[in-house]
């Protein structure tokens, strides 16, 4: 099979022969990641999922028509794939670029006086991080920046017995300044929830919201949020645009690839469905958040990510992606906590 | 070993590595170009070359430790014996500072600035006499046997004590050794005023001591008597050739080129004044590009002009790589003996009694008829051929239903038609004979083909494909380091098709996965010249300019008039009257965009020309053949300064050389196109 | 806790804001781009009335040179409208001779009455900017140096800059006569690659340790432009523990990152500054904490000479303040970069 796909790859090449799709620059920086970094990703660690390879071989192949196969690989290089070293990465600049800096200008410390670094590290010991769900590793973020703080907090894990007071007296501790870290928002529900719950704690402590990847919609969400509360700053550290997106609706200037991938996906969606359509969180070709309502936002859109995060695909990533069923295989299968 | 690894992932081995992989790596090939020994004998040299031609590889041969590297693995020196043994030293122009000269004003009056060539001389002069006595005690104090006996070198600590305290007394240094009583102490003087002058280049100190700015040396002189004493003493013996390696000469006349206030060929000259000294006792060796050298080369302070058999001899590597007339030239046995290694080291299985291994792993190059049926499938065969509503039904016909079955003849037939109706009313009658099939069409035919599969690739919208040895050599144009990275590629490519970790070296790969190699190399190698210094993106663009203009030429030309107008040419008559067209064209050659020969065209008016071609890897991604052949396309000045300025390019205007001095043009001629030869 | 080595960057503002030091010095340069002017139009009244510098650099001639003459002219008058006269104005050839700026950097430093210098190195040319910073860390007339450098609000999609020169190492930042058989040749990604695929044709780096300096967090666009340019220079990866993750505007954490490689200085190290700012600075501030000659890092480079006259557009702003970042590399009139201070 790799054979038969390799050659059709390379007849796309040639028949491209002015250029103007790019499809051999598309080869290659396909071929360049998986190389330095598709081994990465755990849920296709295992023996029983192959190589990246024959994965894209075999995705590629079953999308039909030789027109809507070269749209998926087209789509495939526009992957944005976050390793374990671009996690780590964001981990420290988290902390020492919007962490520290919020710190700073949150109490107008001098940072250049000869007390500046006592000043912050006093800070410091005043504020509480904590994780929004568990997906970020609040552990390995302390650890990796070398922070002593104790205890720690996870907001999902505490939402069906959220007790503000309790928090207080257990968590918060008389700290003043509170740390929402998450590691990829899409659009930001769980997000929000804590920043409200934060938000409405007694104590009135000065909030920051730090994502570490967060996507078009979610951002939108979050700066609306923060524009309406003034104890709370909003500092993500990687935001995925509109434009990086394949959006349920056609953006001005977004990329051909796009625009021809779109109809692509939506005809191949119900094979995501599967035989049995018994697919509890289809929210559509877009991915998440497609189709649901939310209580402030209103009717939401799929976001359309192509992000791909080394542990695991967020459920805001175009499904054809991740979804597996009896009718498809997918390119970076993503193990849902949740029953499919 | 996992066998899944890419014998030729580190495209630059021969320049990168340990002395020890060295060994196991460098091919020996080149050196059986007898031309290459005189590299490595006494006698000035100027070793040119493109980036990747080898160059760097065998001025590694130089190096000390490189022998002593082939001694340790019991590996014989792959020199000949008239010339292997030798004891050499060098500087790199880029590396040590020497750059620099130009850049900081060396007194407070400086107003003409002679002043830096003379410090320049200077740093040259320390940092070569630094770097010998370095080689010799690599040598003499390493502890693999037969180095020094092989080479003759005898340097106990007494007599190098001797050596130092004779030498530092010598009027040559103006007293700038004092101080000097051992071997140890005298290197470490010299390497103390070098350093001095990096603290003043690096703006750690405002100005040179005084005792240096007393005590600055004239070209060549330490050098000279440093070698003369090294024999005096015994400690090198008398007919060990010393050769002198300078690295890097290409930049310094880039360096003077954008310097201001430097008048072109300042640096170059002082080089030359210390290849002009002829002196016996020691030996330069210039690494350099083809074309660094000013057409007029004068000696630093003196108007006479280098004669080249006297102070030196070009090696072009290039050159010597090249395919010429009649000869297919050393570079595919060299490609051969590059792969064998590789494939060795990666621990491959080599197969047995193979008369090429390029063949055996990449095959021969696929006929025009099995190429052809890449780009036609049988039911869209008949639109290969381009029919005019004028001609006669029994023409249209014959050549329709030719396509069907014989695509690349009936495309050919379509051009003789085209040609001969022009001059004949019986074409049409005889088109069912198939005349250009015939013997008395053979060469008509076979400088068509390339050009016929060009227009049937453009006119099925297909990229033209490549692929066996013999298109990987032809793409190679004589560059190893361009082989290296087409066969990276394609091996990249083989290796995600395959399953197993087989030891054995694959038997024809298949010709879609080296297309697939190729074209991702070709496409590297043009993204690389924006890379190139000194204009690397006007020139990426010029080449893309050229190569639509002639592309066009060629998919037009439905009578295939001009099957060789995958080329241009221009008079030198032309050429000489516009020395910034003809220097912005010297630097394409020079950086590896186009190859250019000289020739005599065919139209006599036109007088002795010169031709340019893509440089041969860029011709996938142009989608223009490799093969040379018959008349290129005759262009005009004005013609290329449209292509100038369609690529926004902004040539310098430069001054006409003056008229060459009599009795000495033929060889400053030859300096300016080494290697070129005539058809 | 802090990184060891407390090294206070952020916001200018934030910086600034909170401090009482004034009357700040100020070296910068006018060019075609708008965030260029973005330090002397905002902090206009920090800066001190006649420790001024400011360089007007043209590039050579090109099809971009009749805009960036016009933009830079416009910005120049910026300079010119907040307090700058012809006298701190110095317009120099980009290429020009090292001692030439030298020379005026000792001028300057001569002149100076401030202890407190800002240096923005938005515009100057890293050729520029090594020197520069190299002279003022080491002179005595400074006791508190911030680097600044100012986020634009976008790039360029095109061609960044062309034209380059052949490998040199930058003015003041040449190697030792020999270097020792281990050494790390630490290299910056970018979006352009310059003259970068011909340092491994050249042979000058033989036997050099390559690391590369992965600019991120970045968005999808820059993360795949910076590995196209990885691309370029190694078509076929032949190792994926060589690249490692720098935030390009954290410079504290990109110089802790080459101190790292090199196990504090110890490993000698070839630098390579291609790619962001944040990155070449960190590189800059690693070379110069070197007394040594034989120690010191050679930083290689090549210098283009021609840049695109869009080559950013406006100057990005963040909550209403335009966006420039500050990385205070001397205080008190200590190094915070220096040797001493890798133990902390």
């Amino acid at each position: 099979m790799n054979d038969e796909f390799r050659n059709l790859v390379a007849k796309w090449i040639n028949e491209d022969a002015s250029g103007t799709e790019n499809i051999a620059e598309a080869n290659y920086h396909i071929n360049y990641m998986d190389t330095h970094l598709y081994d990465e990703y755990i849920p296709t660690a295992g023996v029983q999922h192959p190589a990246f390879q024959t994965r894209l071989a075999k995705w590629v192949l079953a999308a039909g028509s030789e027109h809507d196969q070269k749209q998926l690989f087209k789509l495939a290089s526009k992957i944005f794939f976050v390793g374990e070293k671009e996690m780590t990465a964001l981990y420290y600049t988290a902390f020492s670029k919007h962490i520290l800096c919020w710190l700073a200008s949150s109490g107008a410390v001098d940072l250049l006086s000869n007390t500046a670094a006592d000043m912050m590290q006093a800070k410091l010991k005043n504020t509480l991080f904590t994780a929004v769900t568990d997906s970020l590793d609040i552990g390995k973020f302390l650890r990796l920046n070398n922070i002593q703080a104790d205890p720690r907090y996870i907001w999902k894990q505490g939402a069906s017995t959220w007790d503000g007071a309790q928090f207080e007296r257990d968590y918060l501790k008389g700290r003043t300044h509170v740390v929402l870290l998450e590691d990829f928002v899409g659009s930001g529900d769980q997000m929000l929830e804590a920043v409200i719950k934060c938000l409405q704690l007694p104590s009135q402590p000065l909030v920051l919201l730090c994502p570490l990847v967060i996507c078009w919609l979610g951002d939108k969400h979050a700066r609306e949020i923060a524009a309406a509360n003034p104890r709370m700053t909003y500092s993500p550290v990687l935001t995925i645009d509109k434009e990086a997106c394949l959006t349920e609706q056609p953006q001005a200037s977004e990329s051909h690839v796009f625009t021809h991938a779109r109809p692509v996906i939506a005809k191949l969606h119900p094979r995501l469905r599967g035989s049995t359509s018994d697919w509890q969180q289809d929210y559509g070709p877009h991915g998440f958040p497609g189709g649901r309502t939310h209580p402030i936002f209103g009717k939401l859109t799929g976001i359309g990510g192509l992000t791909v995060k080394y542990d695991n695909c967020p459920d805001n990533t175009l499904p054809i992606l991740h979804r597996k069923s009896d009718l498809w295989e997918p390119l970076f299968f993503r193990q849902s906590r949740l029953p499919e | 070993m996992t066998f899944n690894s890419n014998p030729f992932v580190e495209l630059y081995m021969t320049e990168s590595i340990s002395a020890a992989k060295f060994v196991k790596l460098f091919s020996p090939a080149l050196l059986s170009e007898t031309d290459t020994h005189a590299l490595f004998q006494s006698g000035n040299v100027i070793l040119s070359g493109l980036q990747g031609s080898g160059k760097t590889a065998l001025l590694n041969l130089l190096r000390p430790e490189v022998l002593i590297a082939y001694r340790e693995a019991g590996v014989s020196w792959p020199l000949p014996p008239h010339c292997s043994k030798f004891i050499s030293a060098g500087i790199n122009l880029s590396k040590s500072s020497a750059m620099d000269f130009g850049e900081r004003p060396f007194d407070s009056s400086s107003v003409a600035g002679r002043n830096h060539l003379m410090y320049f001389t200077d740093f040259l002069n320390y940092w070569i006499v630094e770097d010998l006595l370095n080689s010799l005690e690599i040598i003499n104090t390493t502890h693999i046997p037969n180095v020094k006996d092989f080479l003759g070198i005898d340097g106990t600590t007494e007599r190098l004590d001797e050596f130092a305290r004779h030498l530092s007394r010598l009027p040559c240094w103006h007293g700038g050794l004092s101080d000097v009583d051992t071997f140890s102490s005298l290197r470490r003087s010299l390497v103390a005023r070098i350093y001095v002058y990096k603290d003043y280049l690096n703006y750690n100190i405002d100005e040179l001591p005084r005792e240096l700015r007393e005590s600055k040396t004239s070209a060549g002189d330490p050098i000279s008597y440093t070698v003369e004493a090294l024999r005096k003493f015994e400690i090198i013996p008398t007919e060990l050739p010393v050769l002198i390696r300078i690295d890097q000469f290409e930049d310094l006349m880039g360096l003077e080129a954008h310097a201001q206030g430097a008048r072109a060929g300042d640096f170059r000259k002082v080089i030359f004044k210390m290849l002009g000294r002829r002196d016996q006792r020691l030996s330069y060796r210039i690494g350099a590009r083809p074309y660094s050298l000013i057409p007029d080369m004068k000696m630093s302070g003196t108007e006479a002009s280098i004669e080249e058999l006297r102070n030196f001899k070009t090696v072009d590597i290039d050159g010597i790589l090249q395919r010429r007339e009649h000869s297919i030239g050393p570079f595919p046995q060299f490609a051969e003996d590059v792969v064998r290694r590789r494939l060795e080291d990666a621990g491959y299985v080599l197969p047995q009694r193979v008369k090429s291994l390029l063949k055996y792993i990449f095959g021969p190059k696929p006929t025009p008829e099995e190429r052809v049926n890449r780009y036609v499938r049988s039911a869209s065969a008949a639109s290969v051929i381009s029919i005019e509503h004028s001609w006669p039904t029994e023409v249209t016909r014959f050549l329709s239903e030719l396509a069907t079955v014989e695509p690349i003849s009936a495309k050919l037939g379509e051009a003789w038609y085209r040609q001969e109706s022009q001059r004949s009313s019986d074409a049409g009658a005889l088109i069912a004979d198939r005349p250009w099939e015939g013997p008395s069409k053979r060469w008509w035919k076979k400088e068509r083909v390339d050009h016929a599969l060009l227009q049937i690739a453009a006119t099925r919208h297909q990229k033209m494909t490549w692929s066996g040895a013999s298109d990987l050599i032809a793409l190679s144009g004589g560059n190893i380091l361009v082989f290296l990275n087409v066969c990276q590629l394609i091996w990249a490519e083989y290796l995600r098709r395959i399953y197993s970790n087989s030891a054995e070296v694959p038997h024809q790969i298949d010709s879609i996965v080296q297309d697939m190699g190729i074209q991702e190399a070709s496409a590297y190698w043009y993204r690389k010249m924006q890379a190139d210094a000194y204009g690397g993106d006007e020139r990426y663009r010029f080449v893309s300019t050229v190569a639509d203009q002639l592309r066009s030429r060629m998919r037009e030309d439905k009578n295939m008039s001009y099957p060789g107008a995958n080329g241009f040419s221009l008079s030198e008559r032309d050429l000489d009257k516009r020395p910034d067209i003809s220097h912005f064209l010297d630097n394409c050659f020079q950086y590896g965009a186009l190859s250019v020969q000289r020739h005599t065209p065919k139209t006599k008016s036109r007088g002795q020309s010169k031709k340019w071609y893509l440089f041969p890897i860029l011709s996938p991604y142009f989608q223009l053949p490799v093969v040379k052949t018959k008349e290129p396309f005759y262009a005009t000045v004005a013609i290329i300064e449209t292509w100038l300025q369609k690529s926004d390019v902004t040539i310098r205007a430069i001054a006409k050389p003056s008229a060459p001095k009599k009795g000495r043009d033929s060889l400053g001629t030859q300096l300016i196109f080494p290697g070129l030869g005539e058809e | 806790m802090i990184r060891r080595g407390f090294r206070p960057w952020g916001q200018l503002h934030a910086l600034l804001n909170n401090t009482l030091l004034t009357d700040w010095a100020f070296i910068g340069c006018a060019s075609m781009e708008e965030r260029s002017t973005a330090v002397v139009r905002d902090y206009r009244a920090r800066l001190s009335t006649e420790d001024r510098l400011c360089f007007q650099i043209r590039d050579y001639p090109s099809r971009h040179q009749a805009a960036a003459d016009l933009a830079t002219q416009a910005h120049r008058q910026v300079f010119e409208a907040c307090g700058f006269g012809n006298r701190h104005i110095l317009e120099f050839q980009i290429d020009e001779k090292a001692g030439v700026l030298n020379q005026s950097i000792d001028e300057f430093i001569g002149k100076c009455r401030s202890g407190n210098l800002i240096l923005d190195i938005t515009s100057l040319p890293k050729r520029y900017f090594f020197l520069i910073l190299k002279k003022v860390l080491k002179s005595p007339q400074f006791i508190n140096i911030l680097v600044t450098c100012g986020d634009p609000e976008t790039y360029s999609e095109g061609k960044l800059a062309e034209g380059h020169l052949a490998w040199a190492a930058l003015p003041g930042f040449n190697g030792p006569i020999r270097e020792p058989e281990k050494k790390k040749l630490v290299i910056g990604l970018g979006f352009e690659p310059l003259g970068l695929p011909e340092l491994y044709g050249t042979g000058l780096f033989t036997r050099s340790e390559v690391h590369f300096l992965l600019p991120f967090p970045a968005s999808p666009e820059k993360h795949r432009r910076n590995w196209d340019f990885l691309r370029q220079l190694i078509p076929v990866p032949t190792g994926t523990d060589i690249i490692h993750r720098v935030d390009a505007s954290n410079v504290p954490d990109s110089y802790l990152q080459i101190a790292k490689l090199t196990d504090n200085g110890a490993t000698f190290a070839q630098l390579a500054p291609f790619g962001p700012k944040g990155i070449s600075l960190a590189m800059c501030l690693y070379a110069c904490m070197f007394v040594e000659l034989d120690e010191l890092p050679g930083v290689y480079y090549t210098q283009p000479t021609i840049y695109n006259s869009e080559y950013s557009k406006g100057i990005k702003v963040i909550d209403g303040i335009p966006s420039i970042n500050a990385y205070a590399v001397k205080l008190a009139g200590a190094n915070l970069y220096g040797r001493d201070r890798l133990d902390d």
